[in-house]
């Protein structure tokens, strides 16, 4: 009888080795369900909703999301590891094997009369050998391309075919490069990603400037103008009768007709002036005139730009207002009062798109574009969302590089070696706690051990082949998923973020410690006083 | 201008979803394919566009919100625009390495659906075709379970956004926090799929009047309304905002979570009318704070208060109604035109009414029925709101009425040479006669008529809710009985937005009910976030609302 009982009987609990046997299992139970897509090697996964929406994904954070968990435990660990994906963009899956498997091990500890406290000392001493191992495993890296692309391929190859990983990768890293200045850190919000349902995915490109999802929607205004003006506002031009409605500022119809029209001409004075720099800029030589305004233009004031050839689109989303100045230089302004040369942006070419009921307008061939937009395509929406996804994650793995200034050996390899420093560093611990280091040590090669089986080769052999290896050579060794065998990562440009395996060692062990110490589960919510 | 007045309809929760639906079905129902435009003029609600295949598509101007699990076999994309599946060849992955998990039910589609689906139902989306009036009788009230189930329109792609993070009727993370709602339009990624698909619609308009927005007021919803609200005050300052928050039927619920409904209304009904241009809450509950009231009564219907389905589809047949004042294809009125004088005084909550059917007896003629008229002329459908003319100790400021579905032959009868002396015969049309008569019998009410001979659409799946003594065309039979075996086709229908001192009591009572909650007893409320203060400060600026419709601070 639980001590819960006696204040609410109809909490449920379960107690000791009921509980912990509720957390184990649920952990098996989600490491079960993922750990078939790790790797580049992984299957996917196709989500069909009751309607007939369709998902395909093998990428971890994207599943957590999909998957309808009920189970509290389940979705304790879902939660860590969607954490995992927030802070850096990758290793989720892992994040969800590393948990499964420290309990699975631990379990066998505890059946045999071990205190989970004692367990979880020597997590906790593992954990920081682990990191240390990891630091001496770093390699330092420049911002160079070819580094980069390394990097971003291996982190995408393990979320979409490696055809389009190698082109998403080299996308990624050339945005992140236009868009980074010296040491800064770069901004993500500065790379807009647009979609277009059209093609293929492997057409997916960089746009050095900006794509906007909308277009003119005047029939005069020109489809394609070179050596432009941008001109970004944030100013109505649009006329609306409201303000003369909402108030009694007129005595008879005369007056209030009057009203209407100084209204429409106050919006029509704002449109002249921008007809007037333009006219001042513009005429007479080659150079030609846009508009991209935050606000509304309604159609007569598009008539009149129109009559201009000045192409005005409307509505721009406001964080474009930001990426406009960055992209084609000047700056958005909020008023029409004292517009000189020195508020536009240039740009060597704009044009629009139309696609079905759709426009997109390029601006493209600025100078010194610091904000760039990744143009995604792809035949379907659901291909659409995923190489999305993919590339998100891309981009923050390059980020990532660039902040840490090193990268981890890839494959495997980080585990295989983390395992044989802590299986050496156990000797030296004295008492139980280093069954706790045992432990941990033996989780960590459920990494390359799933690499293996989801490759189709046996994961004894392989772990025994690669430890074999990495005694005799001394080097950080990884697997080879094509071939079965043992390689050098370093020469297969087979690299991790240092960032997202310290965050999956420290965060794993602080939530299988967690759970392991759980000596009660209860439930006495608001939601069992329904009865 | 007058050609585009487009406006955008939110909707926001599953009650929401209800209603819409239902207002879909009944525009759907008023299309005219007969080559005589109808009087509505359905580009401002709806949409027109090409999809993939370029076929030319028309489509609700929509964007509507639900949780995960709330469609059933509705498509998150529509089927409008699908394209043709692509080779499986080409699929950038092996195939054989594909896992299909499909989700554990497939939904199990009603009668009405399947009859769609087989196409035999093309009469009952087909407006005044004149072809044959569908006689099949649906009785849908236990199959149905989520709003999809009785859609009829079909969505734009954009229309549908659901939100993953909660999961609908969920025992374990309910959605059921003002709060929650709140955080969850703080959420990046929802934030700006949602501004983004707004941005969207109102750029391809070219002189929008604004935007509807429908949102369940009692749950998480109203929270993401409130931000919502704030966002379009915000961005698009110029646009009207009509709110309409609904209150879904209480059902059988816990007192907690009475009072959780109740505290959730009030956060949501002060946040939306300090943003919006005016809110009107409906629902059919008369009291419906705390303790369910008795459920409003209709003279000729006859409905389940506790079926979403039911009173869903009177508020549609109310929202429809109202609304025509703006979405006449004949009128220059504007949304603004209603809204803008309503809130004067800081009065920004009004309380809406409806006459379903408008009681008009078989045979008979309007000037003749307004005459004969007693008891009260509508319904009203805002709880704790009875505006009543007749009582002259209430004040009603204003009011905006449509009469619909009243053709200009049934507007009297043969001229009587003696009765010469009144004023209501020599009104040439229902607009002017119904304004004469609100004349006479309100005291100091300033009354807006506005009159359409288009009745509305009461085909299925709208319910069947009206009494046997309702004719098929909506008129009040004075013996006899409608066949059961027969669908109802149409009937008139008065409805009013009015500002009127019964709002006053409304929010007081909200105000009172809520101060009456200690908020600190309620963890999950500052688990997401919110303050004791910051709820204090809100019930202040509520009944600092309320006081707006105070006679003696006229001044």
């Amino acid at each position: 009888m639980a001590a819960i009982s006696l204040l609410n009987p109809k909490a449920e609990f379960a107690r000791a080795a009921q509980a912990l046997a509720v957390n184990i299992s649920a952990a098996k139970g989600i490491h079960d369900v993922m750990k078939t897509n790790l790797g580049p090697k992984g299957t996917m996964k196709m989500l069909v909703s009751g309607a007939g929406d369709i998902k395909i994904t093998k990428d971890g954070n994207v599943l957590l999301h999909e998957m309808q968990i009920q189970h509290p435990t389940a979705s304790l660990i879902a939660r860590a590891s969607t954490a995992q994906d927030d802070m850096t963009g990758d290793g989720t899956t892992s994040t969800v094997l590393l948990i499964g498997e420290l309990l699975k091990q631990a379990d066998l500890f505890i059946a045999e009369g071990l205190h989970p406290r004692i367990l979880t000392e020597g997590f906790e001493q593992a954990r920081k050998k682990a990191v240390e191992v990891l630091d001496s495993m770093k390699i330092p890296t420049e911002a160079k391309r070819e580094s980069l692309i390394d990097v971003a391929k291996t982190s995408l190859a393990t979320k979409v075919h490696p055809k389009l990983a190698a082109v998403l990768a080299g996308v990624c890293v050339d945005a992140i490069l236009a868009i980074r200045q010296d040491k800064k850190p770069v901004d993500l919000h500065m790379i807009e990603m647009m979609e277009m349902q059209h093609k293929t995915e492997m057409e997916t490109t960089l746009i050095k400037g900006l794509v906007m999802d909308h277009g003119a929607r005047h029939p005069d205004m020109p489809k394609r103008v070179e050596n432009a003006y941008i001109l970004t506002c944030n100013v109505s031009m649009e006329y609306e009768k409201s303000e003369v409605n909402s108030g009694f500022f007129y005595k008879s119809a005369e007056e209030r007709e009057k009203l209407v029209l100084a209204e429409r001409e106050f919006i029509e004075n704002r449109v002249k002036k921008i007809i007037e720099l333009k006219k001042k800029l513009c005429d007479g030589t080659d150079k030609t005139f846009v508009v991209i305004n935050q606000k509304g233009i309604d159609p007569m004031s598009l008539d009149m730009l129109a009559k201009e050839g000045i192409i005005g689109l409307r509505r721009a989303k406001r964080r474009n207002m930001e990426r406009l100045a960055l992209a084609c230089g000047g700056m958005a302004v909020n008023s029409v009062d004292d517009l000189d040369e020195s508020c536009l942006g240039y740009a060597g070419l704009v044009y629009e798109h139309v696609l079905g009921e759709n426009k997109y307008t390029f601006v493209e061939e600025c100078k010194f574009p610091q904000s760039v937009t990744i143009l995604t395509k792809a035949p379907n929406k659901h291909t659409l969302v995923q190489v999305k996804d993919a590339i998100r994650d891309g981009l923050r793995a390059v980020n990532n590089t660039l902040l840490d200034e090193c990268v981890v050996p890839g494959a495997g390899a980080t585990e295989i070696a983390t395992h044989r420093e802590l299986m050496k560093y156990k000797e030296t611990v004295k008492g139980k706690a280093r069954l706790g280091i045992q432990a941990f040590a033996e989780a960590l090669l459920v990494i390359p051990k799933t690499l293996a089986v989801n490759s189709g080769f046996d994961s004894q052999d392989t772990i025994v082949k690669l430890q074999e290896e990495a005694i005799a050579t001394g080097e950080a060794v990884g697997l080879d998923i094509n071939s079965g065998e043992v390689l050098k990562p370093a020469e297969a440009g087979i690299y991790d973020n240092f960032i997202v395996k310290k965050q999956i060692i420290n965060s794993c062990t602080v939530i299988a410690s967690n759970l392991l110490l759980v000596d009660e589960i209860m439930r006495a919510g608001m939601s069992s006083l329904k009865g | 201008m007058a050609a585009s007045r487009e406006i955008l309809t939110l909707q926001l929760g599953h009650y929401s979803n209800f209603v819409g639906s239902h207002w879909w079905n009944i525009q759907e129902a008023g299309f005219s394919y007969s080559g005589k435009p109808s009087d509505v003029d359905h580009d401002i609600l709806f949409r027109e566009g090409i999809n993939f295949k370029n076929e030319v598509t028309f489509t609700p101007r929509l964007l509507l919100v639900d949780l995960k699990g709330s469609l059933q076999h509705l498509r998150i994309e529509g089927e409008l625009y699908d394209v043709p599946a692509p080779d499986v060849n080409e699929a950038p992955w092996p195939a054989e390495k594909v896992q299909v998990e499909v989700a554990p039910e497939q939904p199990e589609k009603n009668e009405f659906l399947r009859d769609i689906e087989a196409g035999s139902s093309s009469s009952a989306a087909g407006g005044d075709t004149g072809g044959p009036v569908p006689t099949k009788v649906y009785n849908l009230e236990n199959d149905i379970k989520t709003w999809s189930d009785f859609l009829v329109s079909r969505f734009h792609p954009r229309t549908v956004l659901v939100s993953n993070e909660y999961q609908h009727n969920s025992s374990e993370q309910p959605f059921d926090i003002y709060n929650y709602g709140v955080s969850l339009f703080k959420n990046p990624d929802f934030e700006e799929d949602l501004t983004d698909r707004i941005r969207n619609y109102i750029e391809e308009c070219n002189n929008a009047q604004g935007f509807h927005l429908l949102f369940d007021g009692t749950d998480g919803f109203g929270g993401v309304a409130s931000s919502l609200a704030e966002h379009l005050a915000d961005e698009y300052h110029n646009k009207s905002v009509l709110a309409l928050p609904l209150i879904s039927p209480i059902g059988d619920i816990t007192p907690i979570q009475e009072c959780v409904r109740t505290m959730n209304f009030a956060l949501c009904m002060q946040k939306v009318a300090e943003s919006v241009s005016l809110s009107v809450p409906l629902g059919l509950d008369s009291l419906n704070w705390r303790a369910a009231g008795p459920p409003r009564v209709f003279p000729h219907l006859d409905y389940n208060s506790n079926l979403p389905y039911h009173t869903s589809a009177i508020l549609a047949a109310a929202i429809d109604t109202f609304s025509l004042r703006y979405r006449l294809r004949s009128g220059t009125e504007r949304l603004s035109d209603l809204v803008d004088p309503m809130r004067r005084h800081g009065r920004s909550v009004a309380c809406c009414s409806v006459g379903l059917p408008f009681g008009i007896r078989e045979g008979d003629n309007l000037l003749n029925t307004l005459e004969k008229w007693e008891g009260p002329f509508w319904t009203s459908i805002t709880p704790h709101c009875n505006p009543d003319m007749e009582d002259i100790n209430q004040r009603i400021w204003m009011q905006s009425v449509v009469l619909r579905g009243i053709p200009q032959s049934r507007l009297r009868g043969v001229l009587s040479p003696e009765s010469n002396a009144n004023p209501e015969l020599s009104c040439n049309s229902a607009t002017e006669l119904l304004q004469a008569y609100l004349t006479f019998t309100t005291n100091g009410t300033y009354s807006h008529v506005t009159s359409c001979e288009a009745p509305c659409k009461v085909k299925p799946p709208f319910p069947r809710i009206f009494k046997e003594s309702v004719a098929l065309n909506g008129d009040i039979l004075s013996h006899g009985s409608r066949s059961n075996l027969l669908n109802m086709n149409e009937t008139p229908v008065v409805s009013s937005i009015t500002s009127c001192d019964s709002v006053k009591d409304m929010l007081r009572s909200l105000h009172t009910e809520t101060a009456r909650l200690n908020i600190r007893r309620f963890p999950a409320y500052a688990k997401a976030g919110l303050e004791v203060d910051e709820f204090e400060e809100n019930m202040e600026s509520l009944y600092a609302l309320s006081e707006n419709y105070e006679e003696k601070y006229e001044l």
